[in-house]
């Protein structure tokens, strides 16, 4: 079709309904979206080639500061990646603890986008009672870990900060009352008949695209697929015993259940972590420098996180490749919003819960490096 | 379902360039899914590609090292995912990826010099319907489509924009050195003092024509003949202007001039310096002949009747040659030229007069710059311009003037003649103004200060304060009560069949607003013989424009300066001291345009 005719509708990067530094170009015909073009890079800093030129012990704290939603598991990720390459195989007790700070990171990004999206679509009293929510589990990684966002609490060969009984008990009540707390609103996700009409049908991605575009993370499973590389037992996902969640609505409700559901999976998991957290030391000290190439991937709130990291035996690394969950939820993205009406843009382009500043690494490399 | 982490990874296939498509098909039939591709710089001149795929349950990884200068080919055929990897590549590792299926051409990142969106890039084009006429099309009084022929001199392709300022002002070459230019006064950039040389890039695209032609004559075919007959009086712009667009409408025309030469006003009025006789002949010579025009140079109609009796319609283009008068004292004396007379001489009949050392030119026009530096290059040494009111209120143009004063020819602002005493030398009476209260022209109206002024002494005094309009009584038309040829909107007259048009309607103007009154006679004359007239659409509705630009990257573009040769070597002869723009300058001056005429 000539785009001659259509009208071109720019969304961001700066939009009120999408606090993320991207641009989508949609090319509508009236009402009806017939195009969308991608526009990124408004953030890119380069932290890859930051990541070569550093110590590759700094690099922690560097992939840290990639996102600030889910900077622990980019700091444990890159720590696995580092503990593969000098075959540094960590206490069991650090496992678990690395376990329940990743699910508490799931939590409140799923408390969170859960608030986001039920603003995008007109719930604002939900925003805030969900928020309100969450500000309870940010209290408990502050109680924990010292920090409300950044946690820094994860180092090569393990963690640097202990959890001791009472703080274990802290956790187990305050998950119950988050359960109740969430009992009380998950049913308007469920049940409410205007929320459901902007999302049940909405932004359609078959079994089939799902693979062949390279969805991750919630988007794939809402799709029927059980791609969730907690499977892969990383960390102590192994004795957890869980079954990853799916839908097979393929639309955009599937991605608001699956969340929905992870948010109950998550506190389920955090809970049976501190019941089963072994005792024994924290961390062990890590001697060798990092040699040979390993790919490690681990299950984000957005989906899986893909390092790849080359040594060579010194202190620097000859290469660190960061995917993060969001680019390969864009292509996905792009055709499930062809077709709908424009009035439709934000619940779609939320389903996917972009995270442009993983995505493009944020951090500003001159002061890091 | 276990998904593993892998440890020192093996590439589960080495590939080439030429495997690389085979394989991602394969995977895709295998249900692959698309992790990301990982680049690495190996040399100076290579990279590595690794292409990461999950299948089923593990991570199967796929490798090849190719040569940064030669274009890797994209797998967004097979699986898009990989248009952001790719992209990334382009931008991080300077390689190149051909078939990619959204190439954001190496800006995918931004910098501080990325444009803050690839929007206005990607808008596709205007239709038509939606364009606006621009600041220096409503300027212009022909209307030319100074949009779009300026962006076709960006384009290099002088042919078409030789072609789109023909459509409504057919005397391209001559305009492109005359033209007092309108448009670039109303150009949006005149603000900041630096308009597009509008004027510059029209000769530009006259000359690349000629020179890709060999000639300014072009190959075109009128409408088919209509039988009708239609006599054209007077050879200036107007009448050949009107013949030439009577002639493309397919009527049969003959063209009377007076003069032995064509042109009217721009052959005795404008000196050879601006305009070469040889340009101007050719192209008018060249109109003419596209639509076979009959010219008879040399013959005065002295009776109208007589003549309209071989014709269907008329058009009076006499245009305006009696000079004012210096109403002071003593104007008659021997020694006192007007400037027709004058520039007639020298330019028309190549005569070369004496006019002693000293030569006072009174007037503030362009004829009289025309005047003052027609006698420097005859070789006189002091010529004085003088004028009643002060620099600012001058109406000849300012690069005329400056040009002037390089040359060497003095000013005297604020005096007004008022006595000539005949003799050898002559004397001249000079009485002093101040600047008074606003006319009705907007400009101080000089006050004299009683008692004060000053004789000075001239060979030759050349009076150039404007000239006007004389009808012939024999024409039988109406006049108005200035003497002009009283003509309705439609530039008719009050005789049958008689249209007219340019200087003699509206008195001494400009060749680009006698070119104006040519179109519209000719396609009202058209319609009286039958015809549809002229095509009247103001927007072309063929031209798409294809992006918008983006006026921060134009603004630090500097202005093109009009090539001019010194003033030292142009006094010394009559050889055209203006020079065309090159071609890179042309384009680079293009380029600066706004494009007004886009509705935003």
């Amino acid at each position: 079709m000539s785009k001659g005719k259509l009208t071109t509708i720019p969304f961001g990067p700066q939009h009120p309904v999408l606090p993320e530094a991207v641009q989508l170009q949609f090319y509508v015909d009236e009402e009806k979206i017939v195009d969308v073009l991608p526009n990124l890079g408004y953030i890119h800093r380069g932290i890859e080639k930051a990541a070569e030129l550093n110590d590759y012990r700094r690099n922690l704290y560097l992939c840290e500061r990639i996102c600030g939603i889910c900077n622990i598991i980019h700091g444990q990720t890159y720590a696995g990646l580092i503990e593969k390459m000098t075959d540094t195989e960590i206490p069991i007790r650090a496992k678990y603890l690395r376990t329940i700070w990743a699910e508490v990171a799931r939590l409140q990004s799923h408390l969170l986008w859960l608030g986001l999206f039920g603003e995008a679509v007109g719930f604002e009293s939900l925003f805030m009672k969900i928020w309100k929510d969450r500000e309870l589990v940010l209290e408990l990684t502050e109680a924990t870990n010292g920090h409300r966002v950044h946690l820094g609490t994860t180092v090569i060969g393990g963690v640097n900060k202990d959890m001791d009984g009472k703080l274990q008990s802290r956790y187990l009540k305050d998950m119950d009352i988050l359960t109740k707390e969430v009992n009380d609103w998950a049913d308007v996700f469920r049940k409410d008949k205007s929320f459901l009409s902007k999302t049940v049908g909405m932004g359609i991605l078959s079994k089939k695209d799902a693979i062949h575009s390279g969805a991750v993370g919630p988007v794939i499973r809402a799709s029927g697929i059980p791609q969730d590389m907690r499977n892969n037992g990383y960390e102590a996902y192994g004795e957890l015993d869980f079954e990853p969640i799916t839908y097979d609505t393929c639309d955009v409700q599937g991605r608001v259940l699956v969340r929905l559901d992870e948010t109950y999976q998550s506190i389920e998991l955090i809970k049976r972590a501190i019941k089963q957290l072994p005792q024994g030391p924290i961390a062990v000290k890590n001697e060798k420098f990092p040699d040979g190439e390993v790919i490690y991937r681990t299950e984000q709130p957005r989906g899986e996180l893909f390092y790849y990291g080359k040594g060579d035996g010194s202190i620097h690394l000859e290469r660190l490749r960061i995917r993060t969950p969001t680019i390969p939820n864009i292509p996905p993205l792009l055709g499930m919003l062809v077709g709908h009406n424009v009035a439709d843009i934000p619940s779609i382009v939320h389903s996917i819960d972009p995270c442009m500043s993983c995505t493009e690494r944020i951090t500003d490399v001159k002061e890091m490096a | 379902m276990i998904y593993e982490i892998t440890k020192d990874i093996t590439y589960d296939r080495d590939m080439t360039p030429e495997t690389l498509l085979p394989t991602m098909e394969d995977l895709k039939g295998k249900g692959a899914r698309f992790l990301t591709i990982s680049v690495k710089d190996v040399s100076e001149t290579d990279v590595e590609l690794m292409y990461h795929y999950e299948i089923e349950d593990h991570v199967e990884n796929f490798h090849m090292v190719v040569p940064k200068d030669k274009p890797i080919q994209s797998i967004t055929g097979v699986y898009i995912a990989a248009f952001i990897a790719e992209n990334e590549a382009q931008d991080l590792f300077k390689v190149t990826f051909k078939d990619l299926a959204v190439d954001l051409g190496g800006k995918m990142l931004k910098d501080d010099i990325s444009p803050s969106t690839l929007l206005k890039s990607a808008t596709g084009s205007q239709p038509p319907i939606m364009r606006k006429l621009g600041k220096c099309r409503e300027e212009c009084p022909a209307m030319v489509n100074i949009p779009k022929y300026i962006r076709e001199v960006e384009t290099g392709d002088p042919t078409a924009a030789y072609n789109t300022i023909l459509d409504r002002a057919p005397i391209p070459a001559i305009l492109g050195r005359v033209c007092f230019a309108p448009c670039q006064e109303g150009c949006r950039q005149e603000q900041e003092t630096k308009p597009i040389q509008i004027r510059l890039l029209k000769r530009s695209a006259a000359d690349g024509f000629k020179e890709l032609n060999g000639g300014l004559k072009r190959d075109i075919t009128c409408k088919a003949a209509t039988g009708k007959k239609v006599a054209v009086i007077g050879g200036g712009p107007a009448g050949v202007g009107a013949a030439f667009h009577l002639g493309l409408l397919g009527h049969k025309v003959t063209l009377y001039e007076r003069a032995n030469t064509l042109g009217g006003a721009m052959a005795w009025g404008i000196p050879k310096y601006r305009l070469p006789k040889d340009v101007m002949n050719e192209e008018l010579m060249a109109r003419l002949d596209e639509v076979g025009a009959e010219v008879k140079l040399g013959v005065e109609v002295e009776d109208l009747d007589e003549l309209m009796n071989g014709y269907d319609a008329g058009f009076l283009a006499i245009g305006a040659d009696k000079c004012n008068s210096l109403r002071c004292e003593g104007e008659d004396s021997e020694g006192v030229l007007n400037f027709i007379d004058f520039l007639t001489a020298v330019n028309v009949r190549d005569e070369t007069p004496d006019l002693g050392n000293k030569v006072i030119v009174i007037g503030g026009g362009n004829s009289a710059m025309d005047a003052a530096r027609t006698a420097k290059r005859l070789g006189v040494e002091d010529v004085t311009v003088f004028y009643r009111r002060t620099q600012q209120e001058m109406p000849a143009s300012l690069h005329e003037v400056q040009g002037a004063m390089e040359e060497g020819i003095n000013f005297d602002f604020l005096s007004t003649q008022m006595k000539i005493t005949p003799g050898k030398p002559l004397k001249v009476y000079f009485q002093a103004m101040v600047p008074g209260e606003p006319d009705e022209s907007g400009r101080r109206r000089p006050v004299p200060v009683e008692g004060v002024g000053s004789t000075v002494e001239a060979d030759t005094i050349i009076s150039a304060i404007g000239y006007n309009v004389v009808v012939p009584a024999s024409m039988g038309v109406e006049v108005d009560r200035r003497g002009r040829i009283a003509a309705s909107e439609t530039l008719k007259t009050n005789r049958d069949k008689i249209w007219a048009g340019g200087d003699a309607v509206f008195g001494p103007t400009s060749v680009i607003a006698s070119l104006r009154d040519a179109r519209i006679a000719a396609s009202e004359i058209d319609k009286y013989l039958g015809g549809e007239g002229l095509d009247e659409a103001v927007v072309d509705l063929s031209e798409f424009v294809t992006r918008q630009v983006d006026i921060d990257d134009l603004m630090g573009l500097p202005q093109a300066n009009i090539p001019e040769l010194f003033p030292d070597e142009r006094v010394t002869s009559f050889i055209e001291f203006e020079q065309c723009l090159a071609k890179d300058l042309a384009v680079t001056e293009a380029s600066r345009c706004w494009r007004c005429d886009w509705n935003e």
